[in-house]
């Protein structure tokens, strides 16, 4: 073992001259101790904190003054409600079977885009060509609710939740415009023939004779 | 008088070292794996041992108790001994616990990747493997206190008063939050379930930050702040307050990781208050530690030690301002399960922890070595790659975590979710995450080269496994301090002192449990919520054993915004039959407590067998093993028997005929799959995994309730 040490750990502390009466004759393994005063700021930023927690305390808990978690929400959706007519859905102005199915290049691109939307998922159980996923193929001649617009318009609207597709696919609510467009541009994807086609449900379908 | 003759034991200090180093390297890298693959989630995939949710916990449990567990023991064996002049106690126990805890953390490398966990967040090592934490635990915990009663120095220095407080907390919330009953040898239950699981774990969990990741790296900094520094601490005074005050309101903070679920009302409000009450009392070992160093800063600029000591320090005082207004409720609701939180942690983590470590590396290795430092320059190369590699790593995913929240929570102007598909919040990060992982893999380079500098310094040198020193015993006698308080009276009794720091943590844990788990009004009962079937049980525990909670919540807050999203927010009586509980922490998915009935069965195996084939640009993994392992049938009566003994109204036999029943519905579910055209076995993983999810949040349904808004029954939202 040697005994010729590289590195001196026991050299004495640096003391300021301004420390020097503080010095404690603390000394642990040559670590010695000061005794300045806590910072005031430090003190009283301590103390503000205890008081502002007996507030917060008595405010929300023991007096039941500010609101709690369930009364902030039921306060946040009374404040919707009334910016936003509740969640009731809007009265529909028009008669869907009144209708004409669109075949304008704009209505139909618009109705793509629609379809396309990651707001609004059609794509997550149709397929990007709605050549079917976990949902039908809407592509062939082959329908379970009806293949007319005024049908489509429907089934969009209001889903077949219990078969697995809530409102609006579970995307954005859209007006009466948007879902004659989107309607409108599946049915000018029928006989489009789109690869993976899925097989149809035989079942339940029936044969669109439009 | 005599002056006694003795030796440190630095191979123990040497060992401790090397495996802080390697650990280190193996967590960072683990660490830089699951980044990688949240940006590239193929990279590695379809093998079920190193998928995300399984990875995941590996790098928190190799970062927090392979490196900083190691590095604990590093920097208590080395400044203990000598703040006591005195050896340690005991070579053997020494021994035991550097090889116990080795062989912890290689038991937990060969669990958690098979998907043994008990899923709370930082306790999920299971429970043969939680006892053996215990025993080594305290194989520490009395070669420390062994070695105080022994010192040759009167009084004990603030280090080891940390040190002592992270010794008991440690061994009390460890065991309190383990408390599982087994149905097999690698498999539990918890024996709290739902709101008082969550309440108990996050007390845990945050006192895990608080005396495993705070309290020993104070006493670590005391202790090599004024070494390396050469000069004495600024306030005796202010180490005193401080440290009571920490380790007294720390414990109470735990609710703050729970703002805004079903706990109840007031635990959440002392988790708020006490947590603002935290800044306080963090500051002061900030400052102690900062203002030791007036009049060395010129050492700063050239000493790596304490350049990565004044860099800890400072995150330290970031990161424990940042904590506790992170708890105020309103801040707290934007960033709570976002990657904010991730930023956050890494701050410290990367910082204090690796900061902190890796000085007290570059003091010791030299020392015990008898030699300089290989290279200083690599050295300084690794100070700045820490430092710049941690702000790389954490301003994209602050950013990321605050836009995250933002796009959660915006409206149109009609009033619909702005992004009500939240893979568009997902897509959106991954450049962020992509920045990330740069970050953290400048940070890996710079411990690369930490590791070749510090084991080439060992090369040059020579250990010197036992090293002399010198006490006189008698002035443990005569020392006659001027402290005539107090407290510098209890510095001098190790077991008063000692009993002092069990009654200080105690306190707030009691006052937050002892109701919580009694007074019935706090989990208020709902008639309709009934245990899980067998079948959603097994599917429950895959869910588990996957880590599926690392990256799904599975509790709705009250706010319009998540209604809107999932659905009626989650009430505390809906998780009475869930042990452990799985509310989750973080949300780089959507929360799934709702998500039953939401979607068929086949968008389910869609979505499993190729998450992007139903959802494009998910980065949720594959699960093709879904498909072709089988369900452990053998289990399922053990696993009823364990639940009922832990109060599960499953009828009396119900175990005889639990196969038969989870046999009936797994058919059913693999039926329809099948129908569908799906490759699905009754007795797969799939179907299991299945059931539990569309049970997920139903049974609230079943119940009428008056006055409910029926539009919040039915979720508007997405995936």
């Amino acid at each position: 073992m040697s005994d010729k040490k590289i590195h001196d750990d026991n050299k004495p502390n640096v003391i300021l001259d301004d420390e020097r009466d503080l010095l404690l004759d603390h000394e642990y393994d040559g670590i010695q101790e000061l005794d300045n005063a806590m910072p005031p700021w430090w003190l009283y930023g301590f103390y503000f904190t205890i008081a502002l927690s007996v507030v917060y305390l008595l405010y929300y808990d023991v007096l039941g003054i500010g609101p709690n978690q369930i009364e902030e929400y039921e306060q946040e959706m009374v404040a919707a409600a009334e910016r936003f007519g509740g969640n009731e859905e809007p009265e529909s102005t028009v008669n869907y079977a009144d209708l004409e199915v669109l075949m304008d290049a704009e209505s139909l691109t618009a109705g793509r885009q629609i379809y396309e939307s990651p707001r609004n998922l059609c794509t997550t159980c149709h397929g990007q060509n709605a050549q079917g996923l976990v949902g039908p193929n809407l592509t062939n001649n082959l329908w379970k609710h009806g293949c007319d617009l005024e049908s489509i318009m429907i089934s969009i609207k209001s889903g077949f939740p219990q078969r697995g597709m809530p409102a609006y696919g579970s995307g954005q609510r859209l007006d009466d415009v948007q879902l004659h467009q989107l309607a409108s541009y599946i049915i000018s994807l029928r006989g489009s023939n789109p690869d993976g086609a899925r097989p149809p449900d035989m079942s339940r379908s029936v044969e669109c004779e439009i | 008088m005599a002056t006694e003759t003795f030796y440190y034991d630095n191979k123990i200090v040497r060992n401790f070292a090397i495996a802080t180093v390697i650990w280190g390297i193996v967590g960072m890298l683990v660490g830089i794996i699951i980044a990688l693959k949240l940006i590239f989630p193929e990279f590695l995939g379809g093998i079920a041992e190193l998928s995300y949710g399984r990875l995941r916990p590996l790098h928190t449990n190799a970062v927090i108790f392979a490196f900083a567990g190691n590095a604990i023991f590093l920097g208590v064996y080395y400044s203990l001994q000598r703040l006591c002049k005195a050896r340690m106690w005991s070579d053997t126990f020494s021994k035991i616990n550097f090889w116990g805890w080795q062989a912890i953390i290689v038991s937990a490398a060969l669990t958690l990747p098979f998907g043994i966990t008990q899923s709370k967040e930082y306790a999920e090592l299971e429970w043969p493997i939680a006892i053996a934490i215990a025993v080594v635990w305290v194989v520490f915990g009395v070669n420390m206190i062994m070695t105080i009663y022994k010192r040759r120095v009167k009084h004990m220095y603030v280090a080891i008063w940390f040190y002592i407080a992270t010794f008991v907390t440690v061994a009390v919330l460890h065991i309190f939050n383990n408390l599982v009953l087994p149905y097999s040898f690698l498999g539990s239950y918890s024996v709290y379930a739902g709101v008082q699981d969550a309440l108990v774990q996050w007390w845990y969990g945050h006192n895990a930050v608080a005396f495993f990741l705070t309290t020993p790296f104070l006493g670590i900094m005391y202790y090599f702040i004024p070494k390396a520094a050469n000069r004495p601490i600024y306030s005796y005074r202010l180490s005193i307050v401080h440290f009571w005050a920490l380790i007294f309101i720390y414990i109470w903070a735990g609710p703050h990781h729970l703002l805004y679920t079903a706990l109840p009302g007031w635990a959440q409000s002392l988790g708020v208050v006490f947590s603002v009450m935290l800044i306080a009392p963090s500051w002061g070992g900030m400052i102690n530690g900062l203002f030791t160093l007036r009049g060395a800063w010129d050492r700063v600029r050239k000493d790596p030690v304490l350049k990565f000591m004044v860099v800890g320090v400072t995150a330290y005082g970031m990161a424990t301002f940042e904590g506790p207004m992170m708890s105020f409720k309103n801040v707290n609701a934007i960033t709570h399960y976002t990657d904010y939180v991730i930023a956050h942690v890494h701050t410290a983590a990367l910082l204090w922890n690796g900061g902190l470590t890796f000085a007290m590396l570059y003091f010791i290795v030299p020392r015990i070595f008898n030699t300089e430092i290989h290279s200083l320059k690599l050295a300084n190369f690794h100070f700045w790659a820490a430092t710049l590699g941690t702000v790389l790593y954490v301003i994209p995913i602050y950013w990321g975590g605050i836009t995250q929240s933002l796009m959660w929570k915006e409206f149109t102007d009609e009033g619909t979710l702005m992004y009500p598909n939240f893979m568009e919040t997902v897509t959106h990060l991954i450049p962020m995450y992509a920045a990330r992982a740069i970050g953290g893999t400048l940070y890996f380079v710079g411990v690369l080269a930490g590791m070749f500098n510090l084991f080439s310094t060992m090369k040059k040198g020579t250990l010197t496994a036992d090293e002399k020193a010198e006490a006189n015993r008698a002035e443990f006698a005569s020392d006659t301090s001027k402290g005539s308080s107090f407290h510098r009276w209890l510095e001098s009794k190790p077991t008063q002192f000692t009993t002092l720091v069990v009654i200080a943590i105690l306190v707030g844990g009691l006052v937050e449990f002892i109701p919580t788990q009694l007074v019935k009004s706090n989990v208020p009962t709902i008639e309709s919520v009934r245990p899980y079937t067998p079948l959603e049980l097994v599917g429950r525990d895959i869910y588990i054993a996957e880590g599926c909670v690392g990256c799904h919540s599975q509790m709705i807050r009250p706010f319009r915004s998540e209604t809107e999203r999932y659905g009626d927010y989650s009430k505390a009586g809906e998780f009475v039959y869930d042990r452990p509980f799985l509310w989750g922490s973080k949300r780089t998915g959507p929360d799934l407590h709702r998500v039953g009935g939401k979607y068929p069965d086949s968008w389910h195996y869609m979505h499993f067998m190729d998450s992007r084939s139903t959802s494009p640009g998910s980065i949720m993994p594959a699960y093709p093993w879904f498909q072709t392992r089988k369900i452990d049938l053998e289990l399922v009566p053990a696993k009823i028997r364990t639940l009922q003994r832990l109060g599960v109204p499953y009828r009396d036999g119900y175990d005889e005929v639990a196969v038969d029943e989870l046999r009936e519905q797994a058919m059913g579910i693999a039926q329809g799959l099948q129908d569908s055209g799906f490759d699905a076995d009754w007795d797969s993983h799939m179907v299991a995994v299945i059931a539990y999810l569309q049970r997920l949040g139903t049974d609230i349904k079943a119940q009428p309730q008056a006055g409910t808004n029926t539009t919040t029954a039915q979720p508007a939202a997405s995936r």
